[in-house]
């Protein structure tokens, strides 16, 4: 029968130095897929292996990179050979225009050195230029404002940003004509912390987005989406949230709230959704209630609990 | 019951290795492999499905990764189930450097997620714990930069070395 599997010859790839380097000489793909899983600092070792694993380093597609356990707050020679070192490795990158499938920053700026900024930022840039799909930011000790490159990314799917209730900042409204270039569909913010509402003026610019998880959202009293894309939407907060406005989300079909915001003050939920089909909300009761929701609804789970103080409902 | 039940439809198939051993499989279990999967959709089933890519003992190594991860028969995998199969997983690719590396090559010729993110994980695991001259020793890696570049290098990345 004439079934065969593609692929037959491996091995011997003409590079052969009598018995053979396995490792390297695995497919690239594979390669890339075990260095996903070091750490910076063994990927800096394995890097110096050999010319073949310093290539395989340098053109690994998913970039994750963290300087949270190399950390010593009084190592500066330390901190600045880690930077010299990325800073050759994006670099190289650049110079053999290797594609960036993913970059994860997981960065703590305590301590930080005056120029790191400009250069974590870089690297976005060259992340941006090397067309990302995916951005997984974490950061620590320093306010983030979001660089309107990353925004305006064409080739960006997903957007992942943790400030770890340090204060996210979105580029000012008049670089809003960026994000009409943008093609991002997932975005999540998690333990952010926003100081105004300038994230709902650039909400209805991303076209595409279809996905909008907001965890741990705080300094924002009130919060109104926006969406004609969005399908699905999360928002958890215990912070200060008080009040939600959900309008002209024609697409929206999953809903998500979990909300247990403990301060006093009157707290109010709207919900105008012609197509959403399941809604979920956990958490307080509000006083003001008014949905204008859709015939479509078919799973709704609503489990409330009464803050300390009683109180007042209308439903319309 | 419906597990007799179920045995007694239970269709096989063959699998050939590049040397010739022949090795009889559930079809539901060979299926974990989406390449096999993909073959017996195309109505290869009855024939001998030829591995070329790999040799019979590594084939028997694979096919008892088959048949510990084929579904369940009678519904959802449990919690306990999970943590029964990640314990063998563990134990499973707990083997020498080079056939872990067989291991590997056959998740992706085979197509095998689940074994592929397994072994590759347990090649980094070694990455992670051994010096790099350790790790050119395991993996027969040939050190071949120049001296003057290697004590370059080194001075560049000391912070990893710490």
């Amino acid at each position: 029968m004439e079934i065969t599997m593609q692929d037959p010859v491996q091995d011997e790839d003409g590079d052969g130095d009598g018995d053979g380097d396995r490792l390297s000489s695995l497919p690239d793909r594979i390669f890339h897929r075990i260095i996903s899983f070091l750490t910076l600092k063994d990927l800096a070792r394995l890097s110096f292996a050999s010319r073949r694993c310093q290539e395989l380093c340098n053109s690994t597609p998913t970039l994750s990179l963290s300087n949270i356990d190399l950390l010593e707050p009084d190592n500066i020679l330390c901190r600045l050979s880690i930077y010299a070192f990325l800073h050759t490795l994006m670099l190289d990158r650049c110079s053999h225009r290797v594609k960036m499938q993913s970059l994860s920053l997981l960065w703590s700026f305590q301590h930080s050195l005056p120029d790191e900024e400009n250069l974590v930022w870089s690297w976005l840039q060259h992340a941006v230029d090397s067309g990302v799909g995916e951005f997984n930011l974490d950061f620590t000790g320093k306010p983030f404002s979001l660089p309107v490159c990353v925004l305006g990314c064409g080739s960006l799917i997903s957007l992942v940003v943790n400030t770890n209730n340090g204060v996210l900042q979105f580029p000012s409204t008049l670089s809003l004509s960026y994000a009409s270039s943008s093609k991002l569909r997932l975005l999540t913010l998690e333990s952010v912390r926003m100081e105004d509402d300038i994230f709902q003026q650039w909400l209805p610019s991303f076209k595409f987005l279809k996905a909008l998880s907001l965890s741990k959202v705080s300094g924002m009293k009130s919060m109104r989406i926006t969406s004609s894309s969005i399908e699905k939407l999360r928002i958890a907060s215990d912070d200060d949230l008080c009040h939600i406005q959900i309008q002209e989300v024609e697409k929206l079909n999953e809903l998500y709230i979990f909300c247990r915001v403990n301060n006093c003050g009157t707290k109010s939920l709207e919900i105008s959704a012609p197509n959403l089909q399941r809604f979920f909300w956990e958490g307080f009761a509000v006083d003001y209630l008014c949905m204008r929701s859709s015939s479509h609804l078919w799973q709704a789970t609503i489990d409330l609990s009464l803050p300390a103080d009683q109180p007042r409902r209308q439903l319309r | 019951m419906s597990s007799t039940l179920c045995c007694s439809f239970a269709k096989n198939v063959t699998l050939r290795s590049s040397d010739g051993q022949t090795f009889e499989v559930e079809e539901a279990a060979a299926q974990v492999s989406q390449t096999i999967k993909r073959m017996i959709e195309d109505g290869c089933t009855g024939s001998v499905i030829p591995v070329p890519n790999l040799t019979g003992p590594v084939l028997a190594l694979v096919i008892e990764y088959f048949k510990k991860h084929s579904p369940p028969s009678d519904g959802c995998p449990t919690a306990l189930l999970e943590m029964e199969i990640k314990d063998w997983d563990a134990k499973f690719v707990a083997v020498d450097n080079d056939t872990l590396l067989d291991l590997t090559l056959a998740a992706h010729y085979l197509e095998i997620q689940g074994l592929l993110d397994l072994t590759c994980h347990r090649v980094a695991d070694i990455l992670n714990d051994n010096s790099v001259e350790k790790i050119r020793e395991i993996f027969h890696i040939k050190n071949d930069f120049t001296p003057e570049e290697e004590a370059e290098e080194r001075s560049k990345i000391q912070w990893a070395f710490e």
